[in-house]
């Protein structure tokens, strides 16, 4: 009994530490925005990635107001995005998607790529076992989403690839993929199979959709000229809310 | 026979290098001049239209937009129903953009800048690391193949470039 108590006590008093500890972070660590689908700035933690055509900087941001240029990595050509889930990176170039290791944030070091079928521009978004690219044609009236498996991370596959018209930025919540097709809207995939995507909708609001960003129950488009809202609470059926334009 | 052949050719072909010399009226890229100083100015001002506005990034009940090669929007829209333009930033050449907290790293000009938004009435730069993006600078039109108005650096700095009609360019890239 007494050595229950002992243990208790040594539970408790780690529990307490780490509670502490969370609590410190916290005050020392400023909150990260979100970025659309497009960017080549990115914020993981207490870093900052940017692309450029062929390479990927790491500057460390533990004191926000002053960066520390911290390493450079050469990665292909033509880069176009960069997009984080958990410890990796995704990194779309015109003609492969790109999977980068961050476990030492200071050392992004390759861990896969897969060519594609449909070279253009890209941009990826990822999560535990799938991921998509949008691969769209510099004459904008065509273009595929990809679809990857990634459960293997050494050895990803396009496991399908459904036509798009002129696609841009993606975007995800829950099983529902948000996918831009400028002047013909927001496609809302349904992926309950993420290597099966369902189209389940398609919002037109007479609006140029380039990129979106899933934020609570809002969705935040970037439209041609300007930002849309969505409310996404049912994520199936985005309803417009409003514009802000010009 | 054969020579004649040859030197037939050799006309056309110093003929068309002739013609080369003035291409007549074309398409061409014209620099548009800033001064260094004002260009790596960045200020705080009043809601601006949004005319070529690009890329976004959220946080809290603000979404910020660049506005390409300018600016940044900030916009209020935490009644999302009647979201709210409250300031604009002045940037030059602004493309890309992440936030932290109180801060915005983006690029003015080739260089990594980050702009300190903690105040609501002024911005300030708290750091510049220079010619991060080596990538966007603005010497040269962004374009292969075409002709362009030399840039003099006398003019000041090249900050952007526009497309017009040009007699006779004399730069081709």
């Amino acid at each position: 009994m007494k050595s229950l108590i002992i243990i208790s006590v040594f539970f408790i008093s780690i529990l307490s530490f780490s509670c502490n500890k969370t609590s410190s972070d916290s005050s020392s660590f400023s909150q990260n925005g979100q970025n659309g689908s497009l960017t080549r700035f990115l914020l993981v933690n207490n870093y900052l990635y940017t692309i450029s055509n062929d390479a990927l900087s790491v500057y460390n941001v533990s004191n926000a107001a002053n960066p520390v240029y911290k390493n450079i990595v050469h990665i292909g050509f033509s880069i176009q995005t960069v997009f984080a889930y958990q410890d990796k990176l995704f990194i779309g170039s015109s003609t492969d998607m790109y999977i980068y290791s961050i476990a030492n944030p200071e050392l992004p070091t390759k861990v896969s790529s897969v060519t594609y079928f449909v070279r253009g521009k890209d941009p990826v978004v990822a999560r535990d076992s799938f991921a998509y690219s949008t691969v769209r044609n510099d004459f904008g009236n065509g273009g595929v989403l990809n679809c990857f498996n990634i459960k293997n991370i050494n050895q990803p596959q396009i496991v399908n690839i459904i036509p798009m018209f002129n696609p841009y930025g993606m975007g995800l919540k829950g099983s529902v993929l948000y996918a831009c097709e400028a002047d013909s809207g927001i496609k809302v995939f349904t992926i309950a199979n993420p290597y099966n995507p369902i189209l389940s909708n398609t919002v037109r609001f007479n609006e140029t959709a380039y990129d979106v960003i899933v934020t609570g129950n809002i969705l935040v488009c970037y439209i041609q000229g300007g930002v849309s809202f969505f409310d996404i609470t049912n994520p199936v059926s985005p309803s417009f809310i409003s514009s802000v334009k010009n | 026979m054969k020579n004649k052949t040859i030197l037939f050719i050799a006309c056309i072909l110093s003929l068309t290098a002739c013609r080369n010399n003035g291409v007549g009226k074309v398409d061409a890229y014209v620099p548009i001049y800033g001064n260094v100083q004002e260009t790596k100015q960045i200020t705080l001002q009043s809601p601006q239209p949004i005319v070529n506005g690009g890329k976004i990034a959220t946080l809290g009940n603000y979404v910020y937009q660049v506005e390409t090669d300018k600016g940044i929007h900030i916009i209020d829209y935490t009644n999302p129903a009647a979201p709210v333009k409250k300031g604009f930033i002045k940037d030059a050449l602004c493309r890309e953009l992440a936030i932290k907290g109180n801060y915005i790293y983006t690029n003015n000009l080739t260089d990594l800048v980050v702009i300190d938004i903690s105040n609501p009435n002024v911005v300030t730069v708290s750091s510049r690391i220079d010619n991060s993006f080596p990538d966007l600078a603005t010497q040269y039109p962004p374009c292969s193949g075409c002709y362009f108005e030399c840039a003099d650096p006398a003019k000041g700095m090249v900050i952007q470039w526009t497309k017009q009609q040009v007699t006779n360019p004399k730069c081709k890239k």
